[in-house]
Order: structure tokens, then sequence, then C-alpha cells
């Protein structure tokens, strides 16, 4: 292992902290990968403006990354349609 | 029959407000009741829930909760509790209720629950006292549900976590963080308290359908994992739960 992968690795860790441990976002579920000097997110957050603050923080975190923010939104998930109820059967 | 709506990982908070109250409305034409998964806000705070209280105000179904370990996050569990409490959430830790459905009762017995792996390759109460204490925690939630899902005498049992209770319904999740993500100490739980249907989120990158070792029923209702409002299930008060064709759980002999 090089140290720049350790360095790589250390650095997406602490930014993945930053993203649990803000107040503003409690997010666990971004995926950041750093390939270059660009930083890939991705992942679901449930509203725009978090999905905003997400790259925010992780610009904060890397400086001088170019920030590639795929993470979707949760935001307005629709009703289940009407196919979609799962019978889950009777005695058999 | 009974229709059961179901959803987990809702991460709701003031700036969602309006976002999930729509695909709500209605939900007493298509469901019986709606069961909640935990992580319903996102990071726990009294004003988290007090904009999920205001989402889901007036909804005309019975609705049942557990919190998720978003919930905990600002050590505000108890309002959080109180709040969803005030406008007629049942909120359960290792508590059940139950409630009359179309001449049935189902009884939901619930818990967070917790993590510390699968079988084969599960933690144990050995070492430190901090791992000692990560799974007493784990396996005491564990026999708290068993205890409830073996006190219901209703025709529909139903256990609701946010952890969960097998490894199937993790699958796309990183094997790393299996041990995170749920325990088979809940799944023994619901295995041996004849749960017809288990529920659970915490999972997001999951999948929806599992099964115990039982052969009992799984689902992952993440919201990311089912990808709706809500996922639906038709559970059958004659059912059992558990696939026939499903061997019995196997004894898992303990590694030295």
């Amino acid at each position: 292992m090089t140290s720049d992968s350790i360095d790589l690795g250390a650095l997406t860790e602490e930014t993945r902290r930053a993203l649990a441990e803000d107040p503003r976002l409690g997010q666990l579920d971004v995926i950041i990968t750093l390939r270059g000097r660009r930083a890939l997110l991705t992942g679901h957050v449930v509203t725009r403006d978090r999905q905003e603050l997400v790259a925010a923080v992780v610009a904060e975190h890397l400086p001088g990354y170019e920030i590639d923010n795929a993470t979707t939104t949760l935001e307005n998930l629709p009703e289940p349609p009407e196919t979609a109820e799962e019978d889950l059967g009777a005695r058999r | 029959m009974i229709h059961v709506a179901a959803a987990g990982d809702i991460h709701f908070g003031p700036d969602a407000a309006g976002t999930l109250r729509p695909h709500l409305e209605h939900l007493g034409e298509r469901a019986d009741l709606l069961l909640l998964a935990g992580d319903l806000t996102r990071v726990g705070t009294a004003v988290e829930a007090q904009a999920l209280a205001d989402e889901l105000a007036d909804i005309d179904v019975p609705m049942v909760a557990v919190l998720g370990n978003h919930d905990y996050q600002c050590d505000q569990a108890d309002d959080v509790t109180v709040i969803l409490e005030s406008i007629g959430v049942h909120v359960l830790e290792g508590t059940s209720v139950e409630i009359p459905v179309n001449g049935a009762t189902v009884g939901v017995a619930g818990t967070k629950g917790f993590g510390g792996g699968f079988a084969g390759a599960c933690g144990s109460e050995f070492g430190e006292p901090e791992m000692k204490a990560f799974m007493a925690h784990s396996r005491g939630l564990a026999e708290r549900l068993e205890t409830c899902l073996r006190a219901l005498d209703t025709e529909v049992k139903i256990a609701l976590l946010h952890y969960a209770p097998c490894p199937d319904t993790l699958m796309g999740e990183r094997l790393e963080i299996f041990p995170f993500l749920g325990s088979h100490l809940l799944g023994e739980a619901v295995d041996r308290g004849g749960a017809t249907l288990t529920l659970h989120g915490h999972a997001h990158r999951g999948t929806e359908r599992g099964l115990t070792a039982g052969g009992r029923h799984v689902r992952n209702v993440a919201q990311p994992v089912i990808g709706h409002a809500y996922a639906l299930y038709c559970v059958h008060p004659d059912g059992e739960g558990a696939d026939p064709e499903c061997p019995a759980p196997a004894t898992v002999m303990a590694a030295g």
C-alpha cells in the first residue's frame, strides 16, 4: 500500500465522519469515492437541501477536489402502484 | 386479510415538511395499519419529531412505530416518543400492541433491535466490558422481543424492528458492516416467537425480501430499498408466516 492510498483512505473516512456527525446532516448513507482530484458522491439523501449541504461539507473537507454530487433524493417518493401489494399467502 | 403499509428510514425533519403527507392522504383505502420501522427523524430532535407528527396527524389508519439509531443521536428519544404518541402512534420498545382489523386481531411486537452479526460471524459477550455491553444490549432486546411475541394471542403476529433479523435483506450492503446492521439473535426471537411477518429498515442498500433461518417472512422496508412512500403487504390471519419447505434453523456450533 502506498502512502498516497493511506492518505486517501484517511481523507475519505474523515469526510464520511463529518457527514455523519454534522448536526445539520447526520448523514450515514453517502459513499465518497476519490479518483485523482475528483470526489464522486453516491447514495441517498432525503431532501434537495440536504443534498446541497452534503456537497458543501465535503468541499470543506476536500479542498481542491472537484465534487461530483451523484446522490439521489428521496423527496416526494410516490405511493406504490395498485399492483405493488405483496400477498404473503395463507397457511399451506 | 390484513393489508399492512410499512416504511422505514424516513429521516424526517422540518426541511422535508409537506413531502410525505400527500402520499398518505388516502392510505385508509389501501391499508389497515401503517408500521414505521425506525429512523423516523434525521438526528432525533424533538423539532424533527414534531415535523413528522404534523405530517402523520389524523392519518386514517392505526400507526405503530419503533425508533432507530438516528432517533437516539441527540439523546431526545423520550421526547420523540412522547411527541409521536401525542398523535396516536403506538411507539414500541420491548412492548407490543394488539389492533383489531377486519374481525381479526393483529399483534405487533416491536424493538429497535441492535447489531452483533449473523450466524458464523457474530460477536459474543467476551473480552472488554464495551464488547460485553454491546452484545448484552443486543441479546436483551432480542429476548424482550421473543417474550412479547410469545405473549401475543392474536391471529397475526408482526415483529417490527429497525435492525435486521437476517442477512438476506442486507444483500447489497458491504459485508464488513453486516455486524452493525443486524443480529441473528433477532431472527431467533422471530422464529421462536412465531411472527407471521417481520419488518425492518436500517439497510439502505439492502434487499426487500428475505427469510429468517426458520423460514419466516422478513421485509426490509427502508425507503431507499422500497422506492416508494411505503410498501404494501397482504397478510392472512390463517397464515403461519413460515415457509414449510424451509428447514428448521440449524444448530450452530460456537467457535472457540
